[in-house]
């Protein structure tokens, strides 16, 4: 969309009351860290901050918005292009130094997965230095090292929803999301 | 002896120095694992091709040299990091506080002032358990870790010979105990405006946690209490002999053709006796919470063994001044202000403790060129003391600098980082962290105390 974010939160916060729908079904591609996805939104995204909006809803809840900007004008902010969404992924790359916190990466990664939500190209690694346990001055080496990276796809809310389990903890690098879907198909 | 040793040698004897330095800066970042398992052979390696060579070149001589930075220098050196560490090892500081701007602060500072008095690396072993404790529950916790290595493991260390191990290497040469008090502004100055710097940082980190984290606690909390807080009285045995070993004279003893005095081979038994107490009467719970080894003593011992051989042609070379190869570094630093900086900059990436031996020598090249350090070093304190306080306070605070600075430095991200801090990366920690905030903090010292 093109327009003022703060506005479009508004519009849409107005738009979900009047419907009686909850705050969250419609996301913001900003809260979502969207990954560019061609070179002119990277440009956008880089000079036109603020007045460039994505956002994120399901159907029919979608086109049902979009007729309201379309109707009431937005308030200055106007649709320009749309696009149904498949799939989404992000990569993740960890390295942490206890076992428990591999384990409660593990368990987030792995435990209470939403439906149509898979870990892809999964790489695991520990390396155990069992010598090097406790405190060292000018050689230290951790003795444990537990290292992974891969890719989360799957379905737009389950992938959403792990991507931020993962990106509350520290030690884990979670890369933008990525969507696939239909070619956009430019409104104005 | 020693002083035609410095104007014969050839700057290129410096080379294995420069080689065992660059490996302890260098090994652990780029290849951690080969140098936890080598980095007594890649040292015996240094020491090697320092010593053969210069003993075959220089005879006698150079036997002597060796006999002496063993008997004067490296014995003594590894029996008081030895015993510091063992001391410090055997206290623990048990119960939970509530990591506010406050909390942190008071912990941060108590082991500011105990750094100078159990050394950097005991205070940072003492405090940074209660510290990771007392943050477990907040999400911004780098920094404070990060304010920690920069007050505790380093700037902290600045006022007794106890703190830091080159501020050890000066007494040891000559500089009376009590001098270093004479830091004391200069280490106020930095150590309250890096805390300042941490408290704002502190404070608006913590207007960014989640309530539940900045509510008070309610409920039980486990009480703060330390235990093997007897060891304090081994640190005040430790303080009391190094001082005596200080204004007390015993005569002479010659060791391996080595003049040694009395009162420093008492010393060092003294030291050695309370290290033996300490681990007798500590029980090895406190040890096992600390997680205790002999590792960190063990890698002090081989690699000190290096540094103080390859160090000696380069010293031998400062101490002649401008007749010696190396008179280019004594031309090349004259004012107060440029041994704070050099010895700094040096120590922001080198072991502090030969930078602060190299700049000490070049200061005494520069104004006493072949004058013994017994009577070069009262002169320099009584006539020229500011190059002296540049020198110490520059090894010491500016090994902050870098992970590689000090030796705590990497001791501490290695704890946090188990504890589940994530701490910045080597060059994060510099630009996030040292450059906006030591740097600055370090030009006004100059500003004050050097200019």
């Amino acid at each position: 969309m093109q327009g003022r974010d703060d506005v479009v939160r508004a519009f849409v916060a107005g738009f979900l009351a009047a419907r009686g729908g909850r705050e969250g079904q419609v996301m913001f591609g900003s809260d979502l860290h969207l990954e560019p996805e061609s070179l002119g939104e990277r440009v956008k995204e880089l000079f036109l901050t603020g007045s460039h909006v994505v956002l994120v809803a399901p159907e029919p809840l979608a086109e049902a918005l979009a007729d309201a900007f379309r109707e009431h004008g937005g308030a200055g902010a106007t649709l320009e292009r749309r696009r149904a969404i498949r799939e989404a992924a992000f990569g993740f790359r960890a390295e942490m130094f206890s076992r428990s916190l591999a384990t409660a990466f593990r368990q987030a990664l792995q435990d209470s997965v939403p439906q149509g939500t898979r870990a892809d190209d999964l790489q695991e690694t520990e390396d155990v230095h069992p010598e090097a346990h406790g405190v060292e001055l000018y050689a230290p080496v951790h003795d444990y090292i537990y290292r992974a990276s891969g890719r989360v796809a799957g379905s737009f809310p389950g992938v959403v929803e792990i991507r931020r389990r993962l990106a509350e903890m520290e030690f884990v690098q979670v890369e933008r999301l990525h969507l696939e879907g239909n070619q956009p198909e430019i409104i104005r | 002896m020693e002083l035609e040793l410095g104007s014969l040698l050839p700057v290129w004897s410096a080379i294995p120095f420069a080689g065992i330095l660059l490996s302890i800066a260098l090994f652990p970042l780029l290849a951690p694992v080969f140098w936890h398992h080598h980095y007594a052979k890649v040292s015996a390696a240094w020491s090697v091709v320092l010593a053969g060579p210069f003993v075959l070149g220089y005879g006698v001589p150079a036997v002597h040299e060796l006999a002496h930075v063993a008997v004067v220098d490296y014995v003594p050196f590894i029996i008081l990091i030895s015993t510091l560490f063992t001391i410090g090892g055997g206290i623990y500081v048990r119960g939970s506080l509530r990591g506010s701007p406050a909390t942190n602060c008071v912990l941060i500072a108590i082991g500011t002032v105990l750094a100078s008095w159990v050394g950097t690396t005991g205070a940072a072993m003492l405090v940074i358990r209660p510290l990771l404790r007392a943050n477990r529950a907040r999400r911004h916790r780098a920094h404070t870790i990060v304010f920690f290595t920069f007050l505790v493991a380093n700037i902290g260390g600045a006022l007794t010979p106890l703190g830091d191990p080159p501020l050890f290497l000066g007494f040891l040469h000559g500089v009376p105990f009590f001098w270093t008090f004479t830091v004391w502004r200069e280490t106020a100055t930095a150590a309250l405006v890096v805390l300042a710097v941490y408290a704002a940082h502190d404070v608006y980190y913590w207007r960014r946690e989640d309530a539940l984290v900045r509510e008070p606690h309610r409920g039980p909390r486990e009480p703060l209490a330390i235990e093997g807080w007897h060891n304090l009285l081994f640190l005040g045995g430790v303080l009391g002999a190094v001082i005596v070993s200080g204004i007390w004279s015993g005569g002479d003893v010659v060791i391996l053709g080595v003049r040694q005095q009395v009162q420093n081979l008492v010393r060092d038994a003294v030291l050695a006796t309370m290290m033996a107490a300490s681990w007798l009467t500590t029980s090895a719970r406190i040890r096992e919470q600390n997680e205790f080894s002999w590792g960190p003593i063990r890698e002090v011992a081989i690699l000190f063994a290096a540094i103080f051989t390859t160090i000696i042609p380069a010293l031998a070379m400062l101490r002649v001044g401008e007749r010696g190869a190396m008179a280019f570094v004594v031309r090349a630093v004259r004012e107060p202000a440029h041994f704070f900086w050099a010895s700094g900059i040096l120590s922001s990436f080198l072991d502090n403790a030969p930078t602060y031996l190299t700049f000490l020598s070049t200061a005494l090249g520069r104004l006493y060129p072949g004058v013994g350090e017994d009577v070069a070093i009262p002169r320099l304190i009584e006539a020229h003391a500011a190059y002296l306080r540049a020198i110490a306070t520059g090894s010491v605070f500016m090994g902050a600098n870098s992970y590689i600075g000090n030796a705590p430095n990497f001791m501490v991200k290695s704890i946090a980082e188990e504890s589940g801090v994530s701490m910045p990366s080597f060059f994060g920690y510099i630009i996030r962290y040292s450059l906006p905030v030591l740097i600055p903090v370090f030009a006004l010292v100059t500003w004050l105390f050097f200019r």
